[in-house]
């Protein structure tokens, strides 16, 4: 009983992974393992334990992933009890951003979304700088992607941009699908800062947090808490974890309810910012050297069926726009939050420090709301329907208009949201 | 689970439920246990549910029988009319609320073990309570917030603890700790009327004059962990007003009561003794140091009562001085899949820490612990890797 020694079972590297020394299957259950393992103060986790997260640093606040993602089944959300108090003071919850933990499903397929839209962007600004430098004067673009309008941008001959009508992305360009304010473009990304701030558990790399010694930068006297290995057996599990379905009521009055509710959804002007859908051009997401996955096609059942066979890309029914909207000053944080994005997004620029203003969130994706109560950020709203009620800013006339709803249209809503859910699946524990 | 490993698993259920499409997952303490492990406590004896033994459990999951097959059916079944009726009922949800209150009132003078008292009290336990109000670090919006783990009814996770430094324990067994609990308080009350010891089952609580133990009123108070309710209706009365802010009526605690009434027993599951002979030795080993270092002097293996029912629950229900503070010998049964250990969670995911920060009347225990050698100690360790909550066919999550 070496208390390491399931540890070690979970140990591997990047350079084996580009040996194709490990099938995907079983780094799949390798990352499995990971979610669902209690860490230890042997593995690094640590030092210490803080409910409410020091700035900089994190908590630790969890044992393990599983804690805070098991509502609705395996890698599903979070109960209140376990929202997420980031950035504070180590003890005040005031002083920190309440997050409920949002469930982790389909996360490979926002990953992809995002790049792609993110590269249309890039797209953009390159042939508006070309542009710029053969006309010898500003130019100005409007910014699409996937339908989705990111408001416009000015670029200048000497390849400098004004963003001041940028919308809903920061100046790089980048869409970042993860973190309820899109604080993080790529899983591997946002998968780092959490082992970090929810276990102490850190590469020994040095953008590790800490002072100490470059394989011990938090100190604790545990090196090499995680490999870059064990980061993307986490990674290409997280990308191949089951995806949410719509699975509509059976009774054939609910059913038409359901359909009415869809009709509501998109006439209050829901659909605006949850875009039902979005189309996914390439469905390969490149995880490591060695190792790709093909987030549609691949990995644990159950799934939708996509269908891979159209042009213009598969339709993804996301129900987010994957964009940052201001959403009024009752859900607000107390302060912004700022986060680290590389100028221009280009691949050597220098790294700015980004505000994101305390009243501006990335529409959440609704697919799976059946299984995600309580709703919002900091899971204020017990049902959908508070849920509703508590959108302002852009989002003031839908608002408005669900307000204005005959408690059949409502109702109607509700049956369609809670047809967004995932299949049952069956365990033996 | 890796794919390739579902072909090893030798329970056609499972094997079942993959075909089916549906995922399967191993518990967190690793590859499905064989019938026999499951089978190695007396089912008859201890895992046998206290108010009326596995029928009453049939919405807390469907124990692995030995049609698993029709377990997984079952499940699928009740998962696909759970998701039409969330539809029917969001038709008008403070209709759907009142008639619920009353459906509860009605059903409240059943058995505890009715069936569909105990299946309305599994969704008070699931579903979010209305009126519950978002406080941060204060609580939740239903009871299996903080009580999941290994299934519905579980211990919480370390995040669960919230501002009150109480870490939620599990709820496995609870019926049969209500019943030792209530027996040994009569037994008691009894002893003190006769002007006897305050002996009762083995269990030493001092006399009349100065109880040892339990309160001066003589209540067992096996529920919270230091020792706070002698039964399962006043533990949940409280902890929906203090951690859900909601106030709930009559009859919904008594379904309540009754779900949680209904969840299995933890149980034993060693290393399988033919494959893993080595280690089951030292598991056999770890029994035998558990007695010797002192450990079961508090964490009594077992309690028979007087009908014989035997309670594995590896506590005496006494309360003890632990250095800091006052605590009930925290129940062992299950220990296995409750980290964080200790009542604030503070020995992590570690069994070692959480023996070596005991204290108090367990001074000597610990020392004893920590002054044998490696080996004994991973005996010790394996021995409480072991007891683990009952397995169950169920939908994940519910």
């Amino acid at each position: 009983m070496d208390p390491g020694e399931q540890a070690a079972d979970l140990r591997l590297e990047n350079h084996e992974i580009a040996a194709h020394r490990w099938s995907k299957e079983w780094l799949f259950q390798d990352g499995d393992d990971l979610f669902e393992h209690d860490f230890g103060v042997h593995e690094g986790y640590g030092p210490g334990a803080f409910r409410v997260h020091r700035q900089g640093v994190g908590g630790p606040d969890a044992l393990s992933c599983a804690e805070c993602h098991h509502r609705g089944g395996p890698n599903g959300s979070g109960d209140l009890s376990e929202n997420a108090f980031f950035e504070g003071d180590g003890s005040d919850p005031a002083s920190a951003f309440e997050r409920n933990p949002p469930h982790i499903l389909g996360l490979g397929i926002e990953e992809r979304l995002a790049a792609e839209m993110s590269a249309a962007l890039a797209n953009a600004r390159a042939g508006a700088i070309t542009a710029a430098r053969s006309s010898h004067s500003p130019v100005q673009i409007a910014l699409r992607a996937k339908g989705v309008s990111f408001g416009s941008l000015t670029v200048r001959p000497d390849g400098s941009q004004d963003d001041a009508q940028l919308e809903g992305v920061d100046s790089d360009l980048v869409v970042k699908p993860f973190g309820w304010k899109g604080s993080a473009a790529t899983l591997r990304e946002f998968l780092t800062d959490g082992f970090q701030v929810h276990f102490g558990i850190q590469f020994s790399r040095p953008e590790a947090v800490g002072d100490g010694r470059p394989w011990d930068r938090d100190g604790d006297g545990s090196p090499n808490e995680i490999t870059d290995g064990m980061m993307s057996a986490i990674v290409l599990y997280v990308a191949r974890l089951e995806i949410p379905v719509i699975s509509p009521p059976k009774d054939s009055d609910l059913l038409a309810r359901f359909g009415h509710g869809l009709e509501v959804f998109q006439d209050t002007g829901c659909a605006t910012c949850h875009v039902t859908s979005l189309p996914l051009r390439n469905p390969t997401l490149k995880i490591t050297t060695g190792l790709t996955s093909n987030v549609l096609t691949e990995g644990e059942a159950p799934r939708p069926r996509f269908d891979v066979s159209n042009s213009d890309g598969t339709p993804i029914f996301l129900f987010s726009d994957l964009k940052r909207h201001a959403m009024g000053a009752a859900l607000a944080d107390a302060r912004p939050t700022y986060i680290t994005t590389i100028a221009y997004g280009l691949p050597n620029g220098p790294k700015e420090r980004t505000k994101i203003p305390a009243d501006v969130f990335l529409t959440r994706p609704l697919w799976d709301l059946a299984d995600t109560a309580p709703y919002l950020h900091d899971g204020r709203a017990p049902t959908i329907d508070a849920a509703i009620e508590l959108h302002g800013g852009e989002a003031d006339a839908s608002r408005a208009h669900f307000d204005a709803l005959s408690s059949e249209d409502k109702a109607a809503l509700r049956i369609f949201l809670l047809s967004l859910s995932r299949y049952p699946r069956i365990e033996f524990r | 689970m890796k794919a390739s490993s579902l072909a090893a698993l030798s329970i056609p259920g499972i094997a079942f439920a993959a075909v089916l499409g549906a995922r399967v997952s191993p518990g967190r303490h690793g590859p499905v246990p064989s019938p026999t492990q499951l089978r190695y406590d007396d089912p008859a004896a201890s895992t046998e549910n206290a108010r009326g033994g596995y029928g009453a459990s049939a919405s807390a999951g469907v124990l692995l029988s030995e049609a698993p097959v029709a377990d997984g059916y079952r499940v699928l079944r009740e998962a696909e009319e759970d998701h039409e009726r969330a539809f029917r009922e969001a038709l008008d949800p403070e209709a759907t609320r009142a008639a619920r209150v009353e459906r509860a009132t009605a059903l409240a003078a059943r058995e505890a073990t009715d069936p569909e008292l105990v299946a309305l009290g599994k969704r008070l336990f699931i579903e979010d309570w209305p009126g519950a109000t978002h406080v941060p670090l204060e609580g939740a919006t239903r009871c299996a917030a903080c009580h999941y783990r290994s299934g519905i009814g579980g211990s919480g996770g370390l995040a669960d603890g919230q501002s009150s430094h109480l870490n939620p324990p599990a709820l496995f067994g609870a019926a049969l700790l209500e019943r030792a609990a209530a027996e040994i308080s009569r037994d008691l009350r009894e002893k003190r009327n006769r002007n006897r010891p305050l002996i009762s089952h083995g269990i030493d609580f001092g006399t009349a004059t100065h109880p040892k133990g339990v309160a001066p009123d003589l209540v067992i108070r096996p529920f919270g962990r230091s020792g706070r309710w002698a039964t399962i209706d006043e533990a949940v009365a409280d902890m929906s007003r203090e951690k859900l802010h909601v106030t709930s009526s009559p009859g919904e605690r008594r379904a309540l009561e009754a779900f949680i009434s209904s969840l299995d027993a933890p149980t034993v599951e060693p290393p399988d003794a033919a494959r893993m002979t080595d280690l089951f030795m030292r598991f056999e080993r770890g029994r035998r140091a558990f007695n010797q270092l002192g450990c079961a002097e508090c964490h009594l293996p077992e309690i028979v009562l007087d009908d014989g029912t035997v309670v594995r629950a590896w506590t005496d229900l006494r309360q003890h001085d632990m250095g800091d503070s006052t605590w009930l010998t925290a129940p062992l049964w299950g220990i296995a899949a409750s980290a964080p250990y200790l009542h604030d969670g503070r020995a992590l995911a570690s069994l070692d820490a959480a023996i070596l920060a005991h204290g108090g009347e367990a001074q000597r225990a610990r020392d004893a612990y920590l002054h044998t050698d490696d080996q004994t100690r991973g005996d010790v360790n394996l021995l409480l890797v072991s007891l683990i909550p009952k397995a169950r066919i169920r939908i994940a999550g519910r």
